[in-house]
């Protein structure tokens, strides 16, 4: 199938995004949209302090306890000293733009490489794709190594790793 | 009793004193006056009526003065010595009887007395004894009640005692439990946001490493599908051309057959030719003899001039139509119509000749 792999999180270009140059896709609208009704424990479509904490470590943000309830102060209209879900989207969408892409994907790369060598190797790309629950062949595997392992170690380092991220 | 005594008593007394009085009365009297003798004799009869009820006394005292004046002169001084003495004995002896009757009586009296008192004292004295037993027993009652009622005192404040005491503890006791388990909520709910934390953390893992991974399976897996696209195209080409090839094979082999086939059917025809004529004219006259014996059995009595003047025209016509058409089919025509009867489609011939008959 073909999917629109143009994903924002890893952009084609690596310098971090100019302000608020670009909109936010249909995927990211998506993703805030499921962090909220996820994480709203009492269903009444608004996130207390926690929940709302819950809700940004759930698009990746670790936010400190005091940043959190500056947020809540200057967004919390009402006083109930809860965030609805037209806060929460400016919020999120604020902070999204202000993604630093390198770093998400540094991010990702550190999960595929657990043991932190540096390198993400055959064993740890297998591992990964079980965890994902992937039925993925030791031939593919091997593929999706080789095929982008321009300096022929049979591993991926982070070089590596991003350029295979901005080659499409 | 006393009361009677009191009485007796004073009357006794009270008629001593009268009597003392009268006695000196007439003593002082009878000096000076020298009392006659009937004044003393009835001075002794009035001491002797001492006893007598005092109503006959006062009337006696009345009787008394009156008398005394009647006889006050009389020849009494001599008996006055007499008397005197008679007197001062009976007075003696009076008095003797008077003070034993009198010690008697307070003798009597005062055993009465004496008696009822004891009496008295004994039934007081029985009186209080049954008090005193009475009193007794109640106090031994009432100490072996005091007795009881202390220990029951006792045990109900032992009781108190243990009742405040366990509710002390009881008290104590859900205060920590209270205490407790708030401690232990917050701290599960520390630990569940904690979790919570966790879990939404591992879920944006997941989730750019799915991206990430997907993306990276997909472009090999573009790769490969090109490549395999390419190869499914050569291979495709390949089957379409051996499969044209075969078709073509197949085509001209039908062709070829029905080349043969369609030689074979113009020869058939061609065979055919001769023996149709001999057919015809045998099927015709088959035919013919058919419809006449049809007609003769169908319109036995009637018209038969018709028949046979029809059978004449049939004839001819069919003779006609024999020379004309031997190779041709001649289609049936329906027969002339004479009158109101309908004649049978004539194909029938009497002299027998063979007709194709084309329906």
């Amino acid at each position: 199938m073909d999917r629109n792999f143009t994903s924002p999180t890893f952009p084609k270009s690596t310098k971090p995004s100019k302000g608020r140059r670009r909109e936010l896709t249909e995927e990211e609208n998506d993703e805030i949209k499921e962090a909220f009704e996820l994480f709203d424990n009492d269903k009444d479509n608004e996130l207390d302090y926690h929940e709302f904490k819950v809700a940004l470590r759930a698009l990746g943000f670790d936010v400190h306890k005091a940043e959190v309830q500056k947020l809540m102060r200057d967004y919390d209209r009402q006083g109930k000293n809860k965030i609805a879900y037209q806060d929460f989207h400016e919020i999120a969408v604020e902070m999204i733009l202000q993604r630093d892409s390198r770093d998400e994907i540094l991010k990702a790369f550190k999960l595929f490489d657990d043991d932190e060598s540096g390198k993400i190797s055959l064993k740890k790309l297998r591992r990964v794709a079980r965890e994902l629950g992937d039925n993925v062949n030791e031939e593919e595997l091997k593929a999706m190594i080789d095929e982008f392992d321009l300096d022929g170690d049979g591993e991926i380092n982070f070089d590596e790793f991003l350029a295979m991220l901005n080659s499409d | 009793m006393s009361v009677n005594f009191n009485l007796s008593r004073s009357f006794i007394a009270s008629q001593l004193t009268n009597e003392n009085d009268d006695v000196l009365q007439r003593n002082i009297i009878l000096p000076t006056d020298n009392l006659p003798s009937n004044q003393t004799r009835q001075l002794v009869t009035d001491f002797i009526d001492l006893n007598s009820p005092r109503t006959h006394h006062i009337d006696i005292i009345k009787s008394n003065n009156e008398n005394q004046e009647k006889q006050i002169l009389s020849e009494e001084v001599h008996h006055r010595l007499h008397c005197s003495e008679l007197i001062t004995e009976k007075m003696d002896h009076w008095y003797l009887v008077m003070k034993k009757n009198l010690i008697n009586e307070f003798d009597k009296l005062r055993l009465q007395f004496y008696e009822e008192a004891q009496r008295n004292i004994l039934y007081e004295k029985e009186i209080q004894i049954k008090e005193y037993i009475h009193l007794n027993q109640d106090i031994k009652n009432m100490r072996e009640i005091l007795i009881h009622y202390e220990y029951i005192i006792d045990q109900k404040n032992q009781i108190e005692k243990n009742l405040d005491k366990s509710l002390d503890l009881f008290q104590n006791k859900t205060i920590l439990y209270y205490h407790y388990y708030q401690w232990r909520i917050f701290y599960i709910e520390k630990r569940q946001q904690k979790y919570l934390l966790l879990l939404a953390k591992h879920f944006y893992e997941e989730k750019i490493k799915r991206k990430v991974f997907i993306n990276w399976k997909y472009m090999i897996e573009r790769e490969w599908k090109k490549h395999f696209e390419l190869i499914c195209k050569k291979k495709s080409k390949i089957i379409l051309n051996e499969l044209y090839h075969k078709y073509e094979m197949k085509y001209k082999q039908l062709e070829l057959q029905l080349l043969n086939a369609n030689e074979e059917i113009n020869r058939l025809k061609f065979d055919k030719k001769p023996h149709d004529k001999y057919l015809k004219k045998a099927f015709m006259r088959g035919v013919c003899a058919l419809n006449m014996e049809a007609m003769s059995v169908l319109f036995k009595d009637e018209h038969e001039l018709n028949i046979i003047i029809n059978e004449k025209q049939q004839r001819e016509y069919c003779k006609h139509k024999n020379n004309d058409n031997s190779d041709e089919g001649v289609t049936l025509t329906g027969s002339s119509i004479t009158g109101d009867k309908e004649y049978l489609p004539s194909t029938m011939c009497s002299t027998g000749d063979g007709r194709s008959i084309h329906i």
